[in-house]
């Protein structure tokens, strides 16, 4: 008996690649309860999370190998990448779909979690330390260690890079494919989107889309404190600033604490019963300062993204909510 | 005085940051004073290496130029 065909409708695919995130099978938007409930916008999550990989690097990945497909890089070479632990699981589980080899180098810092399951895809692991080679800049170790690795004079030949920093690629998935998802789901009413710095693929990407669909929109960037615990966020006073960055899409920036991020993922968690990564409570977080100082006027309809889930910083949280959740003591008498 | 080796590395063709980086890996296997022996290139790894070193706080013991490449004993651990 033949296999019947793929079928989006009935949620039937021939391959984990075609669930990532497009405009045929887009990720989900949920609109926000009591944690949003003093703002006049409506605000809706893009959960990322529902990628199959996890995170919306899931699309990077899928556009960066694209790419290098296209442009006849990737015949018989091996990945590496510098991830902060998305963009590298997602590159190993898609190298593993097309039979190659993939090597990651991510800051030392990173979740246990990320790094098992760097493990699990069988991808090779390069912690690295932050300040590896601090005469650049302090927090790009990674970045410069995957750089070596391609650059040395007897085993680079064997390696291409993806470099989603300084990749249009990156910029592309998110202009073919967020952007367009986003304003679909809003009917084309959506008024202010918010996103992270890091590779800054997705607030270049789908930022550019909607202000070419509809000018008035009000994209607005988040980015962490300086010394920050927020995988995936990047402060450019301490790292350099992507070549992909468009900042004529960009209408403001907001600088969101460790505490805030991770104090509004917990409301998430609490509140709306959304278990999001602190990228995430650093976004909404973000969001919900902007709205504080800026009246979003009337028929407002924001779009934060959430790039991943909460499973994958677990260890994190535990540091927040270990002396949470207790049983109440009986009293004695 | 010849310096005890305690360990040997080769690191020609490789570039910055990879070198410090192996460098920092055979050092974590090796005890405080223990002398590690280190071949690699002229240019930006051996300019590197004297700053890296001191910033970690090891000891740069010799350093020679041996046709193309350098050879260099770092003690671990003790600036002197």
């Amino acid at each position: 008996m033949s296999a019947p065909g793929r079928n989006p409708a009935l949620r039937r695919f021939d391959s984990v690649t075609d669930l990532i995130g497009s405009p045929e099978n887009p990720t989900p938007i949920v609109r926000l309860g009591r944690t949003a409930r003093d703002v006049k916008a409506a605000i809706y999550l893009k959960l990322e999370c529902m990628n199959p990989f996890g995170s919306i690097k899931d699309r990077t990945a899928r556009a960066l190998l694209e790419g290098l497909r296209r442009d006849g890089r990737l015949e018989g070479k091996e990945l590496v990448e510098p991830t902060s632990g998305n963009t590298g699981l997602a590159l190993a589980a898609l190298a593993n779909v097309f039979g190659i080899k993939c090597t990651v180098t991510i800051p030392d810092q990173v979740p246990a979690e990320s790094l098992t399951l760097l493990k699990l895809l069988g991808a090779t692991v390069w912690p690295t330390p932050d300040d590896l080679c601090p005469i650049d800049h302090p927090k790009d170790g990674a970045i410069a260690l995957a750089h070596s690795i391609a650059a040395d004079k007897n085993t680079g030949s064997r390696y291409v890079m993806p470099n989603q920093y300084e990749n249009p690629d990156n910029v592309r998935a998110h202009y073919e494919n967020t952007g367009p998802e986003i304003w679909a789901q809003t009917e084309g009413k959506v008024t202010h989107f918010f996103a992270g710095y890091g590779t800054c693929g997705t607030i270049t990407g789908a930022g550019k889309l909607l202000k070419d669909r509809n000018p008035a929109v009000k994209v607005v960037a988040i980015q962490p404190q300086k010394n920050h615990r927020q995988p995936g966020l990047k402060n450019f006073s301490e790292s350099k600033r992507p070549g992909i960055l468009d900042l004529s899409v960009i209408d403001e920036e907001v600088t969101v604490p460790d505490d805030d991020a991770y104090a509004m993922a917990v409301r998430l968690a609490r509140e709306e019963g959304i278990l999001a990564g602190p990228s995430t409570g650093a976004i909404l977080a973000g969001a919900l300062d902007y709205f504080s100082k800026n009246d979003p006027g009337s028929d407002a309809l924001a779009v934060a993204v959430s790039p991943d889930s909460a499973l994958k910083y677990a260890t994190f949280f535990a540091d927040r909510v270990a002396n949470d959740g207790a049983p109440p003591a009986v009293k004695e008498s | 005085m010849m310096e005890s080796i305690a360990k040997s590395l080769n690191i020609t063709g490789m570039v910055c940051p990879m070198t410090w980086m192996q460098i920092r890996m055979a050092l974590a296997k090796l005890s405080d004073g223990d002398v590690l022996e280190i071949v690699l290139d002229d240019g930006e790894p051996v300019k590197s290496l004297a700053r890296s070193a001191k910033e970690d706080g090891h000891a740069i013991v010799s350093l020679r130029r041996e046709g193309r490449s350098w050879r260099a004993l770092i003690r671990k651990g003790l600036v002197q």
